[in-house]
């Protein structure tokens, strides 16, 4: 359990930075992923324009806008149906956090987060926070990001080999992400597009 | 099929001086081949050996690539430096277990001098893990006390005791030396195959002090701070170059990266030095790809070279070809006789060329590591190699079914008369 709390510390620290959403580009079908692997802890966090995820990237005004913010906020609480770690190291998501202010997500999704829509996290830890509204917009151009941590425990962390990233059959408006990886046989770089969706260590 | 070989082989060496030409051309190509393909994978390995252990490389904001070549590889200048209060922030960081600072800038004969402090024996790590290790001597404890890699003492036969003096600046010569505080080597490094055997380990301390009375690049005229004097000043660092950072714990890497990134007071780059490796792959990637594309080509003009060198003795040999004939050669002896002829050059053409890549790199190796930081190992071959050297003689074999087709074709149609 020390360790549960000790990756929401860390997943808790690293978002209450501010301006962690603005630090790289902002590129339509391009998304960020960055993966750390310690112990039985694997962490992967995900930094994409929300146009990649639902097509648009303001708060929803239509009712066809809202379904795919619900969409979405219904797949992101399944981290295990979008990453898929080696199945030998039996990993299992036990907690999450979304973070998309225009689509008024933004809070910590504890436990194992099965059936509850992220979209309805903000009643958490992180309501009120100094998370403005403005905080996911880009340069006043009207571009939003969506920043998504998600943490798996692994039984097996000795199998741990790779992750199967299957964001590009979820979302189609992805064509390529850049994957960090940082793990115990040490750092990498990974490019994956819709053919290339492993990334392994 | 031996009585095919002796044939094969005489008639070879009744024309060795065109075969030996196309032989020549054809080994040249193969270890053109042969000899980009290891730099391109022993470049690798020694940068990627270079660094291990270190979960970020922290300097002043420039590329990630770039801040990973001067920091680690001592490839290229920084950008500029970053405070010290930057480097004892990164240091208090509650997550991080151990931050080493590195200050370049000087050099001695052509080998960087690196100032940092104690941390650095006891943190840095290379290859799989691996610590660094006196050969002889000890830490240097002193303010003018340097360590020196395994290179430097070797290249410049230097040992413990040995008085060494600093350049300011890079460069083989140098007009500004800091000869008035010379330095004395007390350690010596074992050799670890990456660029700290080609560097000069001096204290934080020790780079402030010569560097007391001088003033942007030079020394003030008329005024100097005797060796024996500088303990009076303050010697604490101002600025470092860059640092390199341990985590307590892996998976914050990437938080601590963007708090630096985002670092108020000073514009900083956090780099993981792994990923920052992969990007400097995926750029040069094309033009190895290049490379690799040329050198095949090259293979490819000499074995057209050594086609056509054998199609045309063809027409000498017509004779020899129909006498071959009339003593009982079956119109497929004729035609192994020359595929056998191609074959064999192209065998002997890999196995020259390798041979003349392992000189070579015996010969230039030590050279190239001092110029460029990229150890070539010595070895005999690799799978990979083979696996270039297989397809060379596989389309050198193709070609050579040519002039065999073309010589069976022609025992078939000549007598003993042919009409030439």
């Amino acid at each position: 359990m020390n360790r549960m709390y000790a990756v929401i510390a860390v997943i808790a620290t690293s978002l209450a930075c501010g301006k962690s959403l603005a630090q790289h580009a902002h590129v339509h079908g391009n998304a960020e992923l960055q993966i750390a692997v310690q112990g039985q802890a694997l962490t992967v966090q995900l930094a994409s324009p929300l146009e990649n995820l639902i097509g648009f990237e303001h708060a929803p005004r239509t009712d066809k806008q809202k379904a795919a913010a619900q969409a979405l906020g219904e797949r992101l609480a399944r981290p295990d149906a979008l990453f898929v770690p080696s199945r030998d190291a039996r990993c299992t998501p036990h907690a999450s956090v979304v973070n998309a202010p225009v689509l008024g997500m933004n809070g910590v999704i504890e436990g194992r987060a099965e059936k509850q829509p992220s979209a309805q996290a903000g009643k958490t830890a992180h309501r009120g926070h100094s998370h403005g509204p403005k905080k996911g917009e880009l340069g006043g151009e009207g571009h939003a990001e969506l920043l998504a941590q998600f943490a798996f425990k692994c039984e097996q962390p000795a199998a741990l080999k790779g992750v199967e990233v299957r964001l590009f059959d979820a979302f189609r408006g992805l064509r390529r992400i850049d994957a960090q990886v940082a793990g115990p046989a040490g750092q990498k770089a990974v490019r994956l597009s819709s053919s290339q969706r492993m990334v392994s260590w | 099929m031996s009585y095919a070989l002796t044939l094969a082989a005489r008639s070879a060496w009744n024309r060795r001086l065109t075969l030996g030409m196309t032989l020549i051309a054809f080994v040249l190509s193969v270890a053109l081949l042969v000899g980009i393909e290891r730099v391109r994978t022993d470049a690798r390995d020694t940068f990627s050996r270079s660094v291990s252990g270190t979960d970020l490389v922290v300097g002043a904001r420039a590329s990630a690539v770039q801040l990973m070549l001067y920091a680690v590889f001592r490839i290229g200048d920084a950008t500029n430096n970053m405070r010290w209060d930057s480097f004892r922030m990164l240091e208090n960081h509650p997550q991080v277990a151990w931050a080493v600072p590195l200050s370049l800038g000087d050099s001695h004969r052509g080998f960087p001098v690196l100032g940092t402090n104690a941390g650095y024996f006891e943190h840095f790590r290379y290859g799989e893990s691996r610590a660094l290790v006196l050969a002889a001597g000890r830490r240097n404890k002193a303010l003018f006390e340097a360590v020196i890699g395994a290179e430097v003492a070797e290249r410049l036969g230097y040992g413990e005791g040995a008085r060494i003096v600093l350049n300011h600046g890079a460069g083989e010569v140098s007009l500004a030396a800091h000869d008035d505080k010379p330095f004395a080597v007390v350690g010596i490094l074992e050799r670890t195959g990456t660029p700290v055997d080609r560097t000069v380990h001096v204290s934080l301390e020790a780079i402030e002090a010569i560097h007391l009375d001088w003033q942007g690049g030079a020394r003030i005229p008329g005024f100097s701070i005797p060796a024996e004097f500088v303990s009076k000043f303050n010697l604490a660092p101002k600025q470092v170059t860059a640092a390199l950072v341990g985590l307590k714990n892996r998976s914050a890497v990437f938080a601590v990266q963007r708090q630096v990134n985002g670092y108020p007071d000073e514009p900083l780059l956090a780099a993981l030095p792994g990923v920052a490796l992969d990007d400097l792959w995926q750029i040069v990637g094309v033009a190895e790809k290049t490379l690799l594309a040329i050198s095949a080509m090259v293979v490819a003009v000499g074995l057209t070279g050594l086609v056509a060198v054998i199609l045309a003795g063809l027409g000498e040999r017509r004779r020899e070809l129909a006498i071959l004939r009339a003593v009982g050669a079956r119109p497929r002896d004729i035609f192994a006789l020359l595929t056998l002829e191609g074959l064999f050059v192209t065998v002997l053409g890999a196995v020259l060329g390798l041979l003349m890549l392992a000189v070579a790199t015996v010969a230039l190796g030590p050279l190239v590591e001092l110029r460029y930081g990229v150890a070539i190992q010595p070895r005999v071959v690799s799978l990979e190699e083979l696996q270039w050297l297989g397809m060379v003689v596989g389309v050198g074999l193709a070609a050579s079914l040519v002039p065999g087709y073309r010589a069976y074709r022609l025992s078939l149609a000549d007598g003993l008369m042919p009409r030439t």
